[in-house]
């Protein structure tokens, strides 16, 4: 079956909606006012989040880079933020890039709250799956103020394979989420270097 | 005369009541005149607004001449709020409204009346019924309640068509006022792109830019029989409802200038 978007379904539905339309069209400001759609189109489908460069623990935190995987670096127009474009982008990007380097981890990406990138360095798969999957750790730190009682919780890890650990650390700038997400090997210790590091990126956010 | 609309959706669960409920409360809050009408026989705003669905009296027994209409319209107490039961309590009861719907008698009923009111809501059934049919003929115009799944949208052509069938038989003036997405997701990255898929193909200006989240406050609102907007620590939600009442309002406003005149319905059975 085709995909939703190339289906005849959807294509039916375009043309009976255009039926009810009002008789003269839509109100003209409407067509402009409707926010863009947050397009994610190229989800990972077939395609396993994890594939290749997690396969052999003993090769340590060394990972291709995203460009070896085929992926853009810096999928991020849609980012809804006011950000001056390129340029708190670069230095968003730089701020993770050094954070890796120092810390010895392998990949980190900022998403907010609707799952889209703001920037990412050495993603190892689509840089939007790895936002979409940010957010739903980050849904899941929510959820301690509901089942403990814990209000503070802003951190959540998770062991992806035998060598590698996933570790997604929530921060608020002016009382919207954000999610810091990062790849690393399990046995170090990311916290220091993601407090530090946080510092900058949130005031490169706040912007 | 007031502006009817229809809450309209082919899938049972998508959000209607929940919609027509809520929407209702927060176009009330606006100080204007509201009446909700049950037409789904399964009664789902009545339970919502904590009364007991089955018990009482509605449509039904306005229908057969029991009861004069406004001992049968719930008038809330806090705001200019009022609610019309089906009065379905057996399930011959479902099959005479069925049956007077395909008679379109239930029209001139709720054309009547709309005339003591700013705006009715019909909250109707899920698929494709007569029921259906006679709130589309008797409304102004439709509200789409969408929730973002692939399948709501491969069936979606079925009701569509009915719309327009409607809109060609009975009622040529009716017609979309928006698509409300419901119950969406934003953390399963599926709905994100059934979402982005929907926006991209229908034409632009479809969808209210009011989105309703999937959110759990649903459940206690239901374990409360009330609405969610009533339930404290709920404002997010109560915000959300406002701004879809402004844009209600907006594009009726908007649309106003082609005129809301009805031809007489005939038969669409
Ligand atoms: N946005 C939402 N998020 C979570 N639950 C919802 C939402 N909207 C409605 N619900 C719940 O889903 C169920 C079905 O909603 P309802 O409005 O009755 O749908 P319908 O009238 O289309 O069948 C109800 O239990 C309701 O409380
Ligand atoms: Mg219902």
């Amino acid at each position: 079956m085709p995909n939703l978007k190339d289906s005849f379904e959807i294509t039916e539905c375009h043309a009976l909606l255009q039926e009810l339309l009002p008789p003269g069209g839509l109100a003209d400001y409407l067509t402009f006012e409707v926010p863009q759609p947050t397009e994610r189109s190229t989800l990972a489908g077939e395609q396993s989040l994890f594939p290749a460069p997690f396969a052999d623990p003993a090769a340590g935190p060394a990972r291709p880079t995203a460009e070896h995987l085929g992926h853009q670096t810096v999928p991020t127009q849609t980012a809804p933020l006011p950000l001056e474009q390129g340029h708190t982008e670069e230095k968003l990007e730089n701020a993770l890039k050094i954070l890796c380097q120092r810390g010895g981890f392998s990949s980190a990406i900022i998403a907010d709250d609707q799952g889209l990138a703001l920037a990412d360095f050495n993603s190892p798969v689509e840089t939007d799956v790895l936002a979409a999957f940010a957010t739903v750790l980050g849904g899941a730190i929510a959820q301690a103020s509901h089942f403990l009682d814990q209000h503070e919780a802003n951190n959540i890890s998770m062991d992806i394979n035998y060598a590698d650990k996933a570790v997604v650390r929530k921060f608020m700038i002016s009382s919207t989420p954000f999610y810091l997400f990062i790849i690393c090997p399990q046995d170090i210790d990311e916290r220091n270097e993601v407090e530090l590091s946080l510092e900058t990126i949130s005031r490169l956010l706040e912007r | 005369m007031a502006t009817i609309i229809s809450i309209a959706g082919h899938q049972g669960g998508a959000g209607k009541s929940s919609t027509t409920m809520n929407l209702g409360i927060s176009l009330a809050r606006r100080g204007h005149r509201v009446l909700l009408v049950d037409t789904d026989p399964l009664g789902a705003v009545a339970a919502a607004a904590g009364l007991p669905a089955g018990t009482q009296a509605g449509l039904v027994q306005i229908m057969k001449g029991c009861a004069p209409n406004q001992a049968i319209i719930e008038s809330s107490l806090a705001l200019p709020l009022a609610l019309l039961g089906n009065g379905v309590k057996q399930p011959t009861d479902a099959f005479f409204l069925e049956q007077q719907a395909r008679k379109g008698g239930l029209l001139p009923l709720i054309r009547s009346l709309a005339e003591d009111y700013d705006y009715v809501l019909l909250d109707t059934p899920s698929g494709i019924e007569a029921m259906s049919a006679m709130a589309f003929a008797a409304s102004h115009t439709l509200l789409l309640v969408l929730p973002c799944h692939a399948n709501a949208v491969r069936t979606l052509p079925g009701l569509l068509r009915l719309m327009v069938r409607v809109r060609k038989k009975l009622n040529p003036e009716l017609h979309l006022l928006g698509i409300l997405a419901s119950h969406f997701d934003k953390q399963n990255p599926y709905e994100i792109d059934t979402l982005a898929a929907m926006r991209t193909t229908f034409t632009q200006g479809l969808f209210f830019s009011t989105i309703m989240p999937r959110s759990h406050q649903f459940e206690r609102a239901a374990a409360h029989a009330s609405a969610i907007q009533l339930l404290g620590q709920t404002r997010e939600m109560n915000h959300l409802y406002d701004q879809l009442a402004e844009e209600v309002i907006n594009r009726l406003t908007a649309g106003q200038s082609a005129g809301n005149n009805h031809a007489q319905p005939e038969r669409l059975f």
